[in-house]
């Protein structure tokens, strides 16, 4: 085995005997003081007992604070070490002696604390002392009991930490010994080993590499065995074999390379004789042409030995001085590189570079020129300078500026044409970004440098304008293009371009621009100044019309008032001739009524307060209301009226606003008996649309009166006219409910219009759009038919008592009077207040209430009055004059079953209160 | 390879030194510890053990489950009793070779001269005795108790508890009416009011606290007073028996190794053995303490409550007898010389 792998072996086993060895020691010398600490912590939590039983058994002696107190200190430290060695104990036995012990010491707090409690106890008790003092031995048994455990557990856990003291120090002792044991077995091998090595293997090596020393090269050392030493013995024999065989060698050497040096002068040569290019080797200090190549004969025409013969002074033009001079700027290396012109042999005269370099020829200095003809291309560079020439030209004649941006370095180049546009002087100018950013003017710069960058970044022909300030102060307007070139990767490499000046043609186009924008402002003034009129008098409009709805309760009071008189003294009078005039009064009274109305109702839809309604309904109790409203009249006139309406329609349930229908339908239809002397008025209701969701329908209304002509037709839905002034005289009507059957039906989504010829008569049509509902609720027909309500009243609710609420004098006469005159019993509240007062006295079985009251207004009455008891159901009504829809929401909103509009129409109020009374009752 | 390393006679001198060196020191380590058991192919020996179905008596049910007893070459004979002081009697009457017994039982014995031995406490509780009353009896707190009717078992550990409890609240026995009542006739007792409160244990107690849902309260105190369980023989069975004795205590220090290391599966055994809910097991189970012991505790208790029956004439001695001489050491130091820290 070789010694080598023998050490390794030794050292190897040595270093991982010693790689485990360390740490084992290393954890062991730990493992042992953490015992040690242990094993301290638990002597101290021993001595701590001891100190502690003492503190409590004085206390159990004396009873005084000094004791009590020792005891609790010394008590602290026990939690002190307790929590230490919670957490330095790792071991889950030692853990659950502590835990053991841990609570046992707060047992035995906790009875102290019980024991000093009791002992105040003691010294205050009167007759039942001796209970107390019993009650002192138990805990101080249980204290000592309790004592037991803890003295237990600190026993155990020291004899626990002792013995892990024990077993570290074992460990610990087994492995140092074993390390030391390991580190001397090491040394013993490795000296063994080297005494073998010395006395066997070193000395016959020494004797025989002396005897080598000495010149004998033909001895040779013993070699036996395969270690390091077999190895040297036979390296050292090798050796001296070499040393034999080098000497021989070596002549043979010196002659090779002779052989080589003559084979590499001849490739030489080879290479100088045959090269393509023109050579020659000259003497420097005469010009004499040494060599020349095949090459440089063809070239000048002369025979290769000729020019050999010649001086280089014959070739070139120069004279032999200033050619002698540049040998030497050559020979020094100073030049190497020459233009001239050199004389053929046929006499031509050519361009050439010549490349000169100074060579040495075995100590001998030549001179070693290469030549290049370079006539044709002397000839191309004269040609461009032509047409540079001829391109400065033009752009003189353009007074285009032209420049040159080399965009890697940065470099910038202008024409002077150039330089005169910016008013610079190409002289002491610089031709820099500099130069041209400082003429820019300043509210241009930014924008003109942008629409460089951009057109680099997004390779695209630049087009820029701007403003220069020339020297003179004078500003100039410039258009400039530039074409960029890129190179393989896409980055600019070159900017080229022109300027001109071309302020005049900018000048003339800012101005036209400014007579635009000019024109521009004037329409957008003008515009807003009709916009604000136009405002202004729909404001007017809206404040037009909300006044008119003001003045609708203003009008009603008066006009139930008058109305309501008239009806109760009709009611009441006997003579004909008074029956006629209070007749002619009412029916007065009724048309100014409804004059109201129609000023009412186009107000509020000048004022935007119009809404419809959307309840589902049938098209035949629309025809049945309206057909009881006309029929009469037309009847009168001895006309007939026709109604058309095909099942299919009759059978549909609709959604819609069926009061407001029925008020177009009563205005075509009134209007149709008020212009017809003679003959028939049709009402034909048509499908034109069913869908799913809706129905479009058609109501035609037919007469045969007096017609209109055409140009009357295009007033006829105009606020404020009629087809003409003396309609109203002849015929009566504001002329308003054309329009507002209009906007009605616009509202609804549908037209009206009409077709007519004068003397022919005239059909009015509706177009509207209604939804489908699913079912109509049809109201429960009440049986009014046999028995007016009136009668029915009369008949039946007799003496039922009524609670009429109404501020104003006149109209609390007018109700009053109605009601009496039914049978009906009233008591009047003369506001809100009272009523709510009167209400809480007695019952009543309904309430007429108005809504404007001093004091409490019938709103907020109602209010009140539902909160009573008995209250819940009783018909509460509204009578006011407050007659528009919204204010009809606001009552049932507070409460109130239904709501009567005045003036009051007797007819109307009976019906209403025969119907509450019967709901009530029934 | 190590002949060729050291060289034949280097190798012959120090080979043999190493290996005595490394013998020495592997010897040095510690030597396991022997462990006891029955040497097969004995016959068993017949004993019977008196023991109750109460918790304190779950190392003698686990050792019994387990085979531990065989394993130690006993035929144990297992006598059932409701609570320690019947399975005393049942050793006094010769019924029984072993008993398991509270420590006030005990105490009573020792004031009649009744010749037996404490040979081992098997588990120690503060909190296994307590007080259920009704709140209907007007019963809120302790000091409620005055004047009401209160059950206990005479003789017991429920009669030394219900006297702490009420010294430990200012009160007599004089203060209240007792009634003796065995702790299977407690629950009733309540129900029927027959009585207002109860001194009682485990499970009962809880049972009890139970039936009586939101109508009881319990009163606890666990510093007024620490319940042991013991191992008691008589004294002739002692003396003539030692090694039976050694085997009996070996297999309860089985148990406890057992019930130490499986609390769940010593559950389940309790619930088999004793036939009584495993949940109710669990809810007690934190409040006793299983562990083989004799220590000074035992003796204190007996001289405690030795007092407490003399002072209130429980009996017809007046001076306390030497408990110290009822305490059997000697076994259990054999078996377990740590369990014993007890200088008799």
């Amino acid at each position: 085995m070789r010694i080598s792998t023998r050490l390794r072996i030794i050292t190897g086993v040595t270093i991982a005997a010693l790689v485990i060895l360390i740490p084992i020691l290393v954890w062991s010398f730990v493992e042992f003081k953490n015992a040690k600490d242990d094993d301290t912590l638990a002597d101290a939590l021993h001595d701590n007992y001891f100190e502690r039983a003492s503190y409590r058994d004085q206390y159990f002696l004396y009873r005084e604070d000094r004791q009590r107190e020792q005891w609790v200190k010394s008590k602290h430290e026990t939690d002190r070490l307790v929590a230490q060695a919670k957490v330095q104990f790792h071991r889950g036995h030692d853990q659950q002696v502590l835990e053991r012990f841990s609570r046992s010491i707060e047992d035995t707090a906790q009875l102290f604390d019980r024991i000093v409690a009791n002992t105040q106890v003691i010294k205050t008790a009167g007759a039942n002392k001796g209970v107390y003092e019993e009650f002192d031995r138990r805990l101080y048994s249980q204290l000592l009991l309790i004592a037991t455990d803890v003295r237990m557990a600190i026993t155990t856990l020291q004899s626990s930490t002792e013995g892990r003291v024990q077993e570290r120090y074992r460990q610990l002792t087994v492995i140092t010994a074993l390390f030391a044991l390991t580190l001397a077995l090491a040394v013993i091998l490795v000296a063994h080993q080297m005494d073998r090595l010395i006395r066997r293997r070193l000395l016959p090596l020494h004797a025989g590499v002396e005897l080598v020393a000495q010149g004998n090269l033909d001895y040779r050392i013993e070699t036996n065995g395969s270690d390091e030493f077999s190895e040297l013995s036979l390296a050292i024999n090798s050796m001296t074999g070499k040393l034999q065989e080098l000497t021989y060698n070596l002549e043979q050497k010196v002659a090779d390379r002779t052989e080589a040096v003559q084979r590499s002068e001849a490739r030489f040569r080879h290479f100088f004789e045959k090269n393509k290019s023109v050579m020659l080797l000259i003497e420097p200090a005469t010009g004499a042409i040494i060599e020349a190549n095949l090459a440089a004969a063809s070239y000048y025409g002369y025979a290769q030995q000729h020019l050999v013969d010649m001086n280089i002074s014959d070739i070139n033009t120069l004279s032999p001085e200033e050619v002698a001079l540049e040998r030497q700027h050559a020979l020094h290396d100073e030049r190497n590189y020459f233009n001239f012109c050199h004389r053929l042999a046929s006499g031509e005269i050519r361009d050439v570079e010549v490349y000169s370099t100074p060579v040495d020829a075995s100590g001998r200095p030549l001179l070693f020129s290469v030549i290049h003809d370079v006539t044709q291309r002397k000839q191309q560079e004269a040609a461009l300078r032509r047409a540079n020439t001829h391109l400065s030209m033009a752009q003189d004649a353009a007074h285009a500026g032209f420049w040159d941006w080399d965009i890697g370095s940065g470099k910038l180049s202008w024409t002077p044409e150039f330089f005169r546009l910016f008013g610079l002087d190409a002289a002491t100018t610089e031709a820099s970004f500099d130069t041209w950013r400082a003429t820019l003017h300043p509210e241009d710069l930014h924008a003109a440098e942008a629409r460089i960058s951009t057109a680099l970044r997004d390779h695209l022909p630049l087009t820029n304008e701007y403003r220069i300030v020339l020297p003179t102060g004078e500003t100039r307007w410039i258009y400039a293009v530039g074409d960029t070139s890129y190179d393989e990767q896409n980055q600019p490499l070159r900017m080229v371009g022109l300027c001109v000046d071309f302020t005049e043609r900018k000048i003339a186009e800012l101005e036209l621009d400014q007579h635009r924008h000019h024109l521009e402002a004037m329409v957008e003034e003008r515009t807003a100044a009709l916009s604000i009129a136009k405002e202004a008098a729909e404001a007017a409009n809206r404040a037009k019309s909300q006044f008119l709805a003001n003045m609708s309760h203003e009008l009603r009071t008066p006009m139930n008032a008058i109305m309501g008189m008239t009806s109760l003294a009709l009611r009441r009078a006997a003579d004909p001739q008074l029956v006629d005039k209070l007749t002619k009064i009412d029916n007065a009274s009724h048309h100014l009524l409804s004059v109201i109305n129609d000023i009412l109702d186009i107000s509020k839809i000048e004022a935007e307060r119009l809404t419809l309604e959307r309840v589902s309904f049938k098209f035949g109790l629309v025809l049945e209301n309206l057909v009881s409203m006309v029929g009469q009249r037309a009847a009168e006139k001895g006309l007939k009226l026709f109604i058309e309406l095909p099942p299919d329609i009759a059978r549909l349930s609709l959604m819609g606003d069926p009061l407001r229908l029925g008020q177009i339908l009563l205005n075509l239809t009134g209007n149709a008996v008020k212009f017809t002397t003679q003959g028939a008025i049709t009402l034909r209701i048509m499908k034109l649309e069913e869908s799913s969701v809706d129905v479009l329908l058609r109501c035609e209304v037919h007469d045969t009166g007096i017609g209109i002509t055409a140009e009357d037709q295009k007033r006829l839905f105009t606020a404020f006219e009629q087809a003409d002034g003396s309609m109203t005289r002849k015929y009566g009507g504001t002329g308003l409910g054309l329009v507002i059957s209009r906007r009605l039906a616009e509202l609804m989504g549908g037209d009206i219009g009409l077709v007519s010829t004068a003397g022919q008569g005239s059909t009015f049509w509706l177009i509207v759009r209604l939804g489908k509902a699913n079912e109509v609720a049809v109201p429960s027909a009440l049986a009014f038919a046999e028995e007016t309500a009136e009668l029915q009243l009369k008949t039946h609710y007799a003496g039922a008592r009524i609670l009429l609420a109404e501020d104003e004098p006149i109209n609390q006469e007018v109700s009053r009077g109605l009601l009496e005159d039914v049978g009906l019993t009233v008591e009047l509240a003369e506001d809100g207040g009272l009523a709510v007062a009167m209400a809480q006295r007695s019952h009543f079985d309904l309430i007429l209430m108005d809504m404007q009251m001093p004091q409490m207004n019938g709103v907020e009455a109602t209010r009140v009055i539902r909160a009573l008891p008995g209250y819940a159901k009783t018909p509460i009504l509204a009578m006011t004059a407050n007659a528009f829809d919204e204010d009809r929401k606001v009552c049932i909103e507070a409460g109130m079953d239904d709501h009567l509009g005045k003036p009051v129409v007797p007819e109307v109020l009976y019906k209403t209160l025969l119907k509450w009374l019967s709901t009530s009752r029934g | 390879m190590v002949a060729s390393l050291l060289g034949k006679s280097l190798m012959v001198k120090t080979l043999p030194l190493f290996i005595i060196i490394l013998a020495t020191l592997v010897g040095c380590q510690k030597s396991p510890t022997q462990n006891y058991g029955w040497r097969s192919g004995e016959p068993l020996e017949k004993v019977s053990f008196a023991y109750t179905y109460q918790p304190q008596s779950t190392l003698a049910h686990v050792a019994m489950a387990k085979g531990y007893f065989a394993e130690e070459g006993l035929d144990m004979q297992p006598l059932m009793r409701d609570f320690g002081k019947e399975a005393l009697q049942a050793l006094l009457e010769s019924k029984a070779d072993f008993a398991t017994v509270a420590e006030t039982p005990v105490m009573f014995s020792g004031l009649r001269g009744d010749t037996i031995f404490v040979i081992a406490n098997i588990e120690a509780s503060t909190t296994n005795n307590a007080i259920v009353a009704k709140k209907s009896a007007g019963i809120n707190a302790p000091g409620d108790l005055k004047g009401k009717r209160v059950g206990f078992t005479p003789g017991t550990t429920s009669d030394f508890f219900l006297d702490s409890f009420l010294t430990a609240n200012g009160l007599t026995r004089q203060d209240i009416h007792p009634i003796a009542l065995k702790p299977d006739e407690m629950r009733d007792a309540l129900i029927a009011a027959k009585a207002d409160a109860v001194s009682t244990w485990n499970y009962p107690l809880t049972l009890i606290a139970q039936a009586l849902g939101g109508d009881g309260v319990l009163f606890y105190d666990r510093q007024i007073y620490t319940e042991t369980f013991n191992i008691a023989a008589q004294q002739d069975f002692v003396r003539t028996k030692p090694e039976t004795v050694k085997r009996f205590l070996r297999a309860l220090v089985k148990a406890e190794e057992f019930v130490a290391k499986n609390p769940d599966a010593a559950q389940t055994i309790m619930a088999a053995a004793t036939k009584i809910d495993k949940s109710l097991i669990q809810d007690v189970w934190n409040a006793f303490n299983y562990r083989v012991v004799l220590d000074q505790k035992l003796l204190l208790t007996l001289e405690d409550e030795a007092r407490w029956a003399i002072k209130n004439r429980l009996t017809d001695k007046t001076t306390m007898p030497d408990y110290a001489s009822y305490i059997h050491s000697d076994s259990l130091r054999a078996v377990r010389p740590e369990a014993v820290s007890t200088n008799r």
